[in-house]
């Protein structure tokens, strides 16, 4: 309404037209023909050949409307009716698994799903349950089931600066959080110069036996899960680029990297979810 | 006289239908496909006319991958099949890679839903061609809001949901997409 002294041209201008030219009659009539329920018998008669539209609008289908079918049955039978089993296997063993071999060997089977490079580092470290350290010890010379890290100190070979980076992987992997672990696999395969060289890189250097470096070791892990004194030995410097383990993946999709970089348990941030 | 292919549509049968499709049962999601492609492809045809068969298709695709995650009655599913659907309408607007292929009619016949005269399902092809034609001259909004009610089943609430709108909004848009269709055909002399 236009007060005394208002101008028109002082009247919002809004976005939609009066509606006094609309009667509570053709709502309805609006309403029932949205909801499908046909048209009303006292109905406007304009409204007629809109029903007659929307009709045709529900007619049965015709043939061109149901190409595709082919397509999608395809694409139903390569992700429903196949992968089903596959889902229904994979839930299966995880857990079951990890129940039988423990929190140990459940890290190590964590690793392995890394890809190679985790794999490997996993079956020189020790850590993979005894058949599988009995293959890899075969395959890619790693360590026999039963010699891992329980190794006497001063038997055998002496301590070594460059088995550092294998030594704490070996430990973040028996003891540490998902972020210890992953930053002491960083470590070390920066410092064996790729994903692909760990193994033949920790195999190369003497296991850390000695008494002091035990020692050293076996104190609490740096917040990067390696010890305060690790750092590489004699090799050229990191490689350029990111950590090969990486490579081969797209940035931030791969498994090693949503793996390696998982929280660790408990760590803040998590929101919880709305309630509903 | 057209019958409608929405009316009961699958009803008490679509729970064992849609856990029989989850379970991978091929004929249970071929059922659930000859449902509900007719209503996507209508309401493909008239936003997207260019893009319908190959949205429709990505659709079906997003929609099998993520079959298994579906939780929801019937209601439910069409809401969840015309969402993904938009989402892929706006996805391939985005990439501009719209192609255009022949209609593959790899239907078999025994598929094909039974048809009292050939001569009646030419006059209902030509009269829902007809109706596409019509409602692709409304405003974006209001065709979307009509043939979401109308073709797709989705009560005005879900429609708000789908169109992030309002629910008095779809309202409005859907009564004044029908009045417009009512000028557009007494303007036209329109019959069907």
């Amino acid at each position: 309404m236009t007060g005394g002294g208002v101008s028109g041209s002082d009247m919002p201008s809004l976005p939609w037209t009066a509606r006094q030219d609309v009667s509570p009659v053709e709502d309805t009539s609006l309403a029932a023909l949205l909801a499908g329920n046909g048209l009303p018998a006292s109905a406007d008669s304009e409204l007629r050949p809109v029903a007659d539209v929307l009709a045709a609008l529900t007619a049965r289908p015709a043939g061109d409307e149901l190409t595709g079918l082919a397509a999608a049955q395809a694409e139903f039978r390569r992700h429903v009716v196949r992968p089903a089993g596959v889902r229904r296997s994979s839930r299966r063993r995880p857990g079951g698994l990890a129940s039988r071999l423990g929190a140990k060997a459940g890290a190590a089977t964590a690793v392995v799903v890394m890809g190679f490079g985790g794999a490997a580092a996993a079956a020189y470290a020790g850590v993979l349950p005894g058949s599988w350290q009995q293959f890899a010890h075969r395959a890619i010379g790693a360590p026999a089931h039963g010699a891992g890290h329980d190794t006497p100190a001063g038997a055998g070979a002496a301590g070594s600066a460059a088995d550092r980076p294998c030594a704490a992987y070996r430990r973040a992997l028996a003891d540490g959080t998902a972020s210890q672990q992953a930053a002491a696999l960083r470590d070390l395969v920066q410092a064996a110069g790729g994903a692909g060289k760990v193994t033949a890189w920790c195999a190369a250097v003497p296991r850390a036996s000695h008494p002091a470096y035990r020692t050293q070791s076996s104190g609490p892990l740096a917040r990067d899960g390696s010890p305060h004194h690790a750092g590489p030995p004699h090799h050229a410097g990191p490689p350029a680029g990111p950590p090969s383990v990486y490579r081969g993946w797209p940035p931030g999709s791969s498994p090693a990297r949503s793996a390696l970089d998982r929280p660790a348990r408990g760590r803040a941030g998590r929101r919880p979810l709305p309630r509903a | 006289m057209l019958v409608p292919i929405l009316g009961a549509v699958l009803g008490e049968e679509f729970p064992s239908a849609l856990a029989a499709a989850q379970r991978g049962s091929e004929p249970a999601f071929t059922r659930l496909w000859l449902d509900a492609n007719p209503a996507l492809v209508r309401y493909l045809r008239v936003i997207a006319p260019e893009a319908a068969e190959d949205v429709a298709a990505d659709t079906w695709v997003h929609v099998v991958r993520g079959l298994h995650r579906f939780r929801g009655d019937e209601p439910a599913w069409r809401a969840w099949l015309f969402t993904t659907a938009r989402r892929r309408l706006i996805d391939a607007s985005r990439r501009r890679s719209r192609r255009r292929e022949e209609p593959l009619h790899d239907v078999p016949a025994a598929a094909l839903p039974v048809t009292a005269d050939a001569a009646d399902e030419a006059m209902e092809r030509l009269a829902t061609r007809s109706a596409i034609t019509l409602l692709a001259r409304l405003p974006r909004l209001q065709a979307e809001v009509i043939l979401l009610r109308v073709v797709a089943g989705l009560e005005t609430d879900a429609v708000a949901r789908l169109l992030g709108r309002s629910p008095g909004a779809v309202r409005v848009a859907g009564h004044r997409g029908l009045r417009r269709l009512a000028e557009i055909l007494a303007e036209a002399g329109v019959t069907l």
